[in-house]
């Protein structure tokens, strides 16, 4: 599915259960990519809140908590769910084919 | 009357005052919501202003407490730039400084602190912090070039002041007539990690000494001190703490003390006055006695806590006090109030400049600072508010999991 539309992110496999990880797409802010009950939730890699990674926080419940101040967000909607985070992050689609996880081209 | 039957006037547009105003469209206040700010900006986030503002990473109030689109869907009336010169409990409305007055039914002060000023100096020789312009002109005296900073008062506005002028390469003095650094926030062991960070940064910590003299001089100042020395400085920033803006509360004769005095749910002595944020003074049963926070976090539960009161809802649940701090690549939380007496257990992390201190009093854990730990802060934030119930043994094994013992 390496066409125009699609960018890849990385192997499917590189994200395991429970897993988070940073990944890159071209016209994208950084991103993060996490599994969680075998679905896979792509969205802003940076905190809303401070200048911290997401992607080196930890998933609990369906959220990720931030590892700078132990704010948090819901990984499906990007809604803040833990102070001090008030502000949502931007959510994407990712799309899981033939082992590859890949996010819509932007235009 | 116009409205005033029904309308809902909050004085004081910053964390807790914006915040305030949504929360009761959301808790289903059908009435009209006033909101009254001095400045000309929409509610903004203060955390920033002493660090990713003064880093150059941000513009000063450009992390907003709610967007526009927020208030215009909660239907707030923003009455930005207003200046409100008095309150009238007896007649129930509010009198800006131009004359203009507006009924309510129900108001709401979140006026703020206003910092505390420096007697011997004039007001154009140093710098104060508090607003978005005291950070932007701040900001520019700090990037334009480098220089020698002394910070007057050891807290966490001065030493996070202190943090960013090092990054941007100042050379930087922080002096306090205290004994230590922040002796009114965290007991020592905890307070001295930080002074540590500072000195091993480079900044110049002086403990113990208090200013005699303050004299302009060309192109700087000169600070004399009691024990006879000097220091000259190219720019001087005061942070010795805040006064309470209860300026409008005491001429309505409302009671107040180190603030305006409230009640569980926010309420003055007056039954339709309430006061959040940084000018209450509210009972803390961390602190067993009445307490003013001054705190991003404190302002967001009194906001959500009036929005519930005046809605007759069950009142958020007293979580303890939480502060946080963010020094050179540092962040320090703190959960609970402790105090110096405390018995202090350390739990180490498990990498460099991670660790927790805990506060025991009585043997129970009833305050954590966290280094570099936030991940933690839940965890001991859930302990600590179900009653600390964790041996300090456990608590410093990093085996064992933070929790109250089963």
């Amino acid at each position: 599915m390496s066409d125009a539309g699609h960018l890849h992110l990385c192997a499917a496999a590189d994200v395991a259960e429970g897993m988070i990880r940073r990944v890159s797409a071209q016209g994208y802010e950084p991103l993060a990519v996490c599994r969680i009950d075998g679905r896979v939730h792509l969205f802003a890699d940076t905190c809303s809140h401070g200048m911290a990674s997401l992607s080196e926080g930890e998933i609990e419940e369906g959220q990720i908590f931030c590892p700078f101040h132990g704010g948090a967000f819901d990984v499906v909607t990007g809604m803040p769910t833990e102070r001090p985070c008030t502000l949502p992050i931007a959510v994407y689609q990712a799309i899981e084919r033939d082992g590859d996880l890949y996010v819509a081209a932007r235009g | 009357m116009g409205g005033g039957s029904d309308r809902i006037a909050i004085v004081g547009a910053g964390q807790a005052g914006g915040r305030a105003a949504v929360a009761l469209r959301r808790a289903g206040y059908a009435g009209e919501i006033l909101l009254f700010g001095s400045e000309a900006l929409l509610p903004y986030e203060r955390p920033p202003l002493s660090k990713a503002v003064l880093l150059g990473a941000e513009q000063a109030g450009s992390a907003l407490v709610h967007s526009a689109d927020d208030y215009r869907e909660a239907e707030v009336v923003l009455r930005l730039s207003s200046r409100v010169a008095r309150i009238d409990p007896a007649a129930r409305q509010v009198e800006l400084a131009d004359g203009e007055t507006f009924a309510w039914s129900r108001l709401i002060l979140a006026t703020g602190v206003r910092p505390r000023r420096l007697p011997m100096v004039s007001r154009d020789a140093v710098s104060y912090l508090r607003d978005h312009e005291d950070a932007e002109r701040l900001k520019d005296r700090l990037s334009r070039a480098q220089g020698r900073l002394a910070i007057v008062g050891a807290g966490f506005i001065g030493l996070e002041v202190a943090a960013s002028a090092r990054c941007l390469g100042w050379d930087v003095t922080v002096v306090e007539q205290a004994p230590a650094c922040l002796s009114r926030v965290m007991p020592s062991p905890s307070a001295a990690l930080l002074a540590g960070l500072h000195r091993k940064s480079g900044v110049d910590v002086r403990c113990g000494v208090r200013i005699a003299r303050a004299d302009d001089r060309a192109g700087g100042h000169r600070l004399s001190f009691d024990d006879g020395s000097e220091i000259n400085a190219d720019l001087v920033v005061v942070g010795i703490g805040s006064e309470p803006e209860m300026g409008l509360a005491v001429a309505a004769g409302l009671s107040c003390g180190d603030g305006i005095i409230v009640e569980e749910d926010c309420r003055t002595d007056h039954p339709d006055i309430f006061a959040i944020g940084d000018v209450a003074c509210a009972p803390n049963r961390w602190a067993g006695r009445r307490l003013r926070l001054e705190s991003w976090d404190n302002a967001e539960r009194q906001a959500e806590r009036v929005a519930c009161a005046v809605m007759g809802l069950p009142l958020p649940s007293d979580l303890p006090p939480w502060f946080w701090t963010d020094q050179y690549d540092w962040n320090v939380q703190m959960i609970g109030l402790p105090s110096h007496g405390d018995k202090l257990a350390v739990r180490e992390g498990d990498a460099p400049g991670q660790s927790i201190h805990g506060y025991y009093r009585d043997d129970r854990l009833i305050a954590a600072i966290l280094f570099n730990s936030g991940r933690d802060r839940r965890a001991l934030t859930r302990l600590i508010a179900e009653g600390g119930a964790i041996a300090p043994p456990d608590f410093v094994d990093l085996r064992q999991p933070l929790r109250v013992a089963a």
